[in-house]
């Protein structure tokens, strides 16, 4: 990946393809939660194979695309019929791809990019400056410098993540959880778990992420539930908030 | 990372979650306890305390406190309901099932809640028992 899902980090491909390449190994990066929101530029990266996904961009579900730089090796996943030139053996999902098609340029048409680096950079950076002001205990998981534009990781002290989601969805307001809890799983989020080694900090995690119709009313309607939502949750949790 | 599940909660879960009854809100010292039962960690991500007042034998009044998902919360909620003017012994035979029937049934996955209420309830007794 270029960026992380969950907290939107940059990742050093660049560092990555050298190395491989130096040791003649082959590096597939997945671009789906970039595309529209940074430049890409496949060629100035070298990647030798890319994937990119449309319901990322506004795009129908079910349809994707694969880049493979020239003469790299090939093998196709699904065999037997003769679709792409052998590449790809099934019947093209044709609604699917004009619809991907249709994303695309969108997102040429409008540069999202600039839009993503600009308007929505600043809607994002507004409500992980009022949630460190407003509400004792929150602190964030990203580097605002170094992450994706759109994406908000932060935790909330004492406040268990899948109750947070939960009282937020009861407002409208849909978030998703790091907690384990919320996954069907006993572990919670790996990455948090890798990046800070504190159970609590990633049981504790709410990700916002910031699409391009999301305006300042937005944020205005989070930060009138948010704060009580956590503040109850601290008051009834077995956890005592350090956080003063 | 979970993007969004479906609401999966039964209507009585549901409202122990939007309306929990008898929990403790704030400092303990809020509420004069005789004892108070402990289960979970913060590694599991969820963590209960129950609280018991005793008067004759007989549970007289309950809170609790969690740390936890939404069953978690509900389940302590209904347990409080479930264990008042219980008596110790009838308070450690309401089972983690009992919790799970009074919401309705909880999500197959999430049923351990229910277990931990029950043992959070259980070791609030045992350590009244063991102050006597």
């Amino acid at each position: 990946m270029l960026a992380n899902n969950e907290i939107g980090e940059f990742l050093p491909i660049a560092n990555v393809v050298k190395k491989a390449h130096e040791e003649s190994s082959f590096v597939h990066s997945d671009l789906t939660q970039v595309l529209g929101k940074l430049p890409i530029d496949v060629k100035a990266l070298d990647l030798d194979y890319a994937t990119f996904s449309a319901h990322k961009i506004g795009g129908p579900i079910g349809v994707g695309a694969l880049y493979v730089k020239n003469g790299v090796p090939f093998k196709p996943l699904i065999i037997g019929g003769n679709q792409e030139k052998k590449r790809r053996g099934t019947t093209y999902n044709t609604v699917g791809i004009i619809g991907f098609g249709a994303a695309l340029k969108y997102l040429l048409d409008h540069k999202t990019w600039e839009i993503y680096d600009t308007k929505i950079r600043a809607l994002r950076d507004e409500l992980a400056q009022r949630i460190l002001e407003e509400i004792p205990g929150g602190s964030l998981n990203i580097d605002l410098k170094n992450s994706l534009p759109n994406i908000l990781n932060a935790s909330f002290e004492a406040a268990e993540g899948e109750s947070t989601q939960l009282y937020l969805d009861a407002e409208g307001i849909v978030v998703s959880t790091g907690s384990a809890c919320a996954s069907g799983d006993i572990k919670p989020s790996h990455v948090l778990m890798a990046q800070t080694g504190d159970a609590e900090v990633a049981h504790s995690s709410i990700r916002f992420s910031f699409g391009l119709d999301n305006t300042k009313e937005d944020i205005v309607k989070v930060m009138a539930v948010l704060p009580g939502i956590i503040d109850r949750l601290q008051k009834i949790s077995t956890i005592e908030r350090k956080t003063k | 990372m979970n993007e969004g599940q479906d609401w999966i909660y039964s209507g009585i879960v549901k409202d122990h979650f939007m309306n929990p009854r008898n929990f403790l809100f704030g400092d303990e010292s809020q509420f004069d306890f005789d004892a108070v039962g402990i289960v979970g960690n913060l590694i599991c991500g969820d963590q209960m305390k129950m609280y018991i007042k005793v008067k004759d034998d007989k549970i007289e009044d309950v809170r609790w406190k969690t740390y936890g998902c939404v069953s978690a919360i509900a389940s302590t909620s209904a347990l409080s309901e479930l264990a008042k003017g219980k008596t110790l012994d009838e308070a450690t035979q309401i089972s983690a099932k009992d919790i799970d029937d009074y919401l309705g049934n909880l999500p197959k996955h999430k049923f351990h809640c229910s277990v931990l209420g029950h043992q959070a309830l259980a070791d609030a007794v045992e350590k009244y028992r063991a102050q006597k």
